[in-house]
């Protein structure tokens, strides 16, 4: 591929919190990530782009202790999340991709709970899960069941979920989908402001403009393997293009699709 | 089926606690009485699996966005509850009577009664309809529409109780329970029933009994499912204009209740609180959680009636003292054994937090004994009432509450190698297993439920040398003492097993409720 980079040039020289080497994970005779070297520092922005099936979220799955993997390596905060699952745990938080919340919790119950799983006293807790439903927008709908929520309303209790602990790295997969315009702009402010203070933010999803905006590294995954990674910058020169090109148009020559105007063209005729 | 009644004490209890007094008051022969039985026998056991699940059947989408009149929703409603599986019970009961009239030589009352259940039929589930149109209309919540099914259905249970137990041809033989009062009431019924056979649900099957009474009956039924399809249509139409207004009126209540604030008492301190206090919420909000918590409390008090005839006192209060706390244990075997399938909602709050293990398991565990030891209360009280020394009591405890703990400690552990919900009920804990699989693994769970019992054998001998030798005060405290202890052991022993491996088998946990989504 066009431009595969080091771990020297672009791990910014800061301290590694995740690490993966020759990470591998195959699904019934499928390899849906192929022997993954990637490494990520502290207080890092990263984002981590792919098309669908690429390998990300089995990635991150790896990463946070939900799939071991087929053979490779995984190191967050230097540990093995199957050896010591419950330290490194307490030092991060998730946004998975599919939902999983108490749904019979309302939405504040269901912070206050998962601020206690990770060890704040009851004061704290129920302190952090007033405040995150309100910088939700969520505090109309505080008393009200998580089954009744929308997607994105579950979407924003997954984030306050992960974020009622203050954790040290942050794995965001597919995080905004669904959340209104307003709440997401909240959001992003904040994350960058988190980042910009230490917390490391693992961060995929499909929305370029996000992640261009967003994110101070990019990894692009491809059939399971890292096809470049680096700053936009280095991405574009690596690549040749404009230095007006986007991430999108990074992304299409990385991922090398063709666009074929003749496909379908039934819906626009 | 026909042993369902029998002719003990409890069966004829129970007969009776099921006869509708306006329906059956004739004397049925032998075969009679066989049909009879296998009609009640499949009203208990529908009814059972069924009754909970009235009301709230309201489509909200239909009312709003389909090109439909409120006369279709309420005939294509009335016609899918009449083609349904609530039918059945109801069905299965006037069968049974039908029949068990055929058969006592009465072929025109069975024929009678088999309108009579298609007229109480079309009337119960149009009240049903307009209870469900008036609670939406009151409140689009569902919880409240849940609570108020669960007080109507109290309600329902009291009426069954009153109109059979009290009021019914063989009410005399209550008289030692209800001395002064039972006269009184029988009496009263005698004049008053002539006005009681005119009300909904006693109508539709009243004039099957009455002689030239039963046109007025009749009639009175027949004004009545008149009037509850016109006040359902107006209700449905009201409904439909006002729906906005309803919504608006939601969001605004709504709005009051953030920003309350608990007290952290001392109890939110407990290591394993988020769990218990989870559950407890779960509980009480999970309509089939509802429903089993429900059974399970009423259940004794029940059986506390069935049983409370004098003469079978020594032979019932052996069964109640060994049988009930045994067969409570099936109650919280589902609980225990799908403790881990039944975390599937959040499974990744879980397995992802940092919480020690040991206290996930401790927290559930906690609200499930509780429960099981809420549930012994009622045994006890009918222990009392037989004339059960407290001595006698005290043993049936420090054996069984000990027993419940390790069944809780082996469904852990059970719980977390076998993952996989098999309790037939309730849209969490469907299996979705191939059968055969489900066979295997029901087949490896009855061989845990042995094992279990022998792991208990200390107890149960424990409670057996108690009884022989624990006389004294001083030996009895020391079985007593002995048998918490080693409860308590085995229940600490497992439940450090199941932290220690826990953490390993999170990832095939998720695997595998990941998959049962696919």
């Amino acid at each position: 591929m066009a431009f595969i980079s080091t771990e020297a040039e672009t791990s910014d020289n800061r301290d590694e919190l995740v690490r993966f080497s020759h990470l591998t994970r195959d699904f019934n005779g499928f390899r849906a990530v192929d022997r993954l070297n990637l490494t990520v520092g502290a207080g890092e922005f990263f984002g981590f782009l792919g098309p669908n099936g690429a390998g990300k979220s089995t990635t991150i799955k790896m990463a946070v202790g939900l799939l071991r993997p087929t053979s490779g390596s995984v190191r967050v905060f230097g540990m093995d999340p199957y050896e010591r699952p419950l330290a490194v745990k307490a030092r991060i938080g998730v946004v998975p991709e599919e939902l999983s919340l108490y749904e019979r919790l309302t939405g504040e119950e269901a912070l206050v709970f998962s601020g206690r799983l990770y060890g704040l006293d009851p004061h704290t807790a129920a302190g952090r899960a007033a405040d995150l439903m309100e910088w939700l927008g969520l505090e109309e709908a505080g008393s009200s069941l998580i089954v009744d929520y929308s997607k994105g309303m579950k979407r924003k209790i997954a984030l306050g979920c992960a974020l009622i602990h203050r954790p040290k790295l942050l794995f965001l997969d597919e995080p905004f989908s669904g959340i209104d315009p307003l709440a997401l702009k909240k959001i992003k402010d904040v994350l960058g402001r988190m980042a910009a203070e230490g917390t490391t933010i693992f961060f995929s999803s499909h929305i370029m403009e996000l992640v261009e905006r967003l994110c101070s590294r990019i990894a692009i995954l491809h059939k399971g393997r890292v096809h470049t990674v680096g700053t936009l910058e280095q991405m574009r020169e690596a690549l040749q293009l404009p230095s007006d090109a986007t991430l999108e148009d990074v992304f299409v020559k990385t991922v090398g699709v063709p666009i074929d105007h003749e496909e379908a063209s039934w819906l626009t005729s | 089926m026909a042993d369902i009644v029998g002719n003990t004490p409890a069966g004829y209890r129970f007969r009776t606690l099921l006869r509708l007094h306006f329906l059956l008051a004739w004397r049925p022969s032998k075969t009679g009485k066989l049909a009879e039985n296998i009609g009640k026998g499949v009203f208990i056991l529908l009814f059972a699996f069924l009754g909970l699940r009235l009301g709230g059947g309201i489509d909200p989408s239909l009312l709003f966005h389909l090109p439909v009149s409120p006369r279709q929703i309420l005939v294509s409603g009335l016609l899918a509850r009449m083609a349904g599986p609530l039918l059945l019970p109801p069905a299965g009961f006037f069968l049974g009577c039908s029949f068990a009239m055929a058969a006592s030589g009465s072929p025109l009352r069975a024929v009678m009664t088999l309108a009579g259940a298609v007229l109480w039929c079309f009337q119960a589930f149009l009240v049903l309809m307009a209870a469900d149109y008036v609670l939406y209309h009151l409140r689009r919540s569902r919880r409240f529409v849940e609570i108020t099914g669960m007080v109507g259905f109290l309600l329902f249970m009291g009426w069954f109780l009153l109109q059979n137990y009290l009021f019914g041809s063989t009410g005399s033989a209550n008289g030692s329970t209800f001395k002064t009062l039972g006269p009184q009431l029988l009496s009263a019924w005698h004049y008053l029933k002539f006005i009681a056979y005119l009300f909904p649900g006693a109508a539709p099957v009243a004039w099957i009994g009455t002689g030239w009474y039963g046109l007025v009956v009749l009639s009175a039924a027949l004004l009545e499912c008149l009037a509850l399809l016109m006040a359902g249509s107006w209700l449905l139409r009201r409904l439909m204009e006002t729906g906005a207004g309803s919504a608006r009126r939601r969001k605004t209540s709504a709005h009051k209740a953030p920003g309350r604030r608990r007290r952290a008492g001392f109890l939110q301190d407990l290591p394993f609180w988020p769990y218990l206090y989870k559950e407890f919420r779960y509980l009480v909000r999970d309509t089939n959680m509802k429903m089993l918590l429900l059974q399970t409390l009423i259940g004794p008090f029940f059986l506390i009636i069935i049983f409370s005839s004098p003469g079978h006192s020594r032979f019932t209060a052996g069964v109640l003292e060994v049988g009930l706390p045994l067969l409570f244990l099936m109650y919280l075997g589902p609980l225990a054994f799908n403790q881990i399938a039944m975390e599937r909602d959040g499974v990744l709050s879980t397995v992802l937090s940092p919480l020690p293990r040991w206290r996930l398991f401790a927290g559930k565990n906690c609200l499930y004994f509780l429960f099981y030891a809420l549930i012994l209360v009622p045994v006890t009280v009918l222990l009392v009432y037989k004339g059960i020394g407290a001595g006698r009591i005290a043993a049936d405890w420090a054996a069984y509450l000990p027993l419940g703990l390790i069944f809780l400690g082996a469904g852990n552990l059970a719980s977390i190698l076998m993952p996989i919900p098999v309790v037939p009920r309730g849209r969490r804990l469907r299996p979705r297993l191939p059968q055969g699989q489900l066979f295997l693994v029901m087949l490896l769970r009855l061989a845990l439920n042995a094992a279990i019992m022998v792991v208990a054998l200390p107890l149960l001998l424990g409670r057996w040398a108690f009884l022989h030798f624990g006389k004294a005060p001083l030996p009895a405290a020391a079985f007593v003492f002995g048998m918490v202890v080693y409860g308590a052991v085995v229940y600490g022993i497992l439940l450090s097993i199941s932290s220690r491996i826990m953490p390993s088998r999170e990832p095939k946990i998720y695997e595998i409720f990941i998959r049962e989504q696919d």
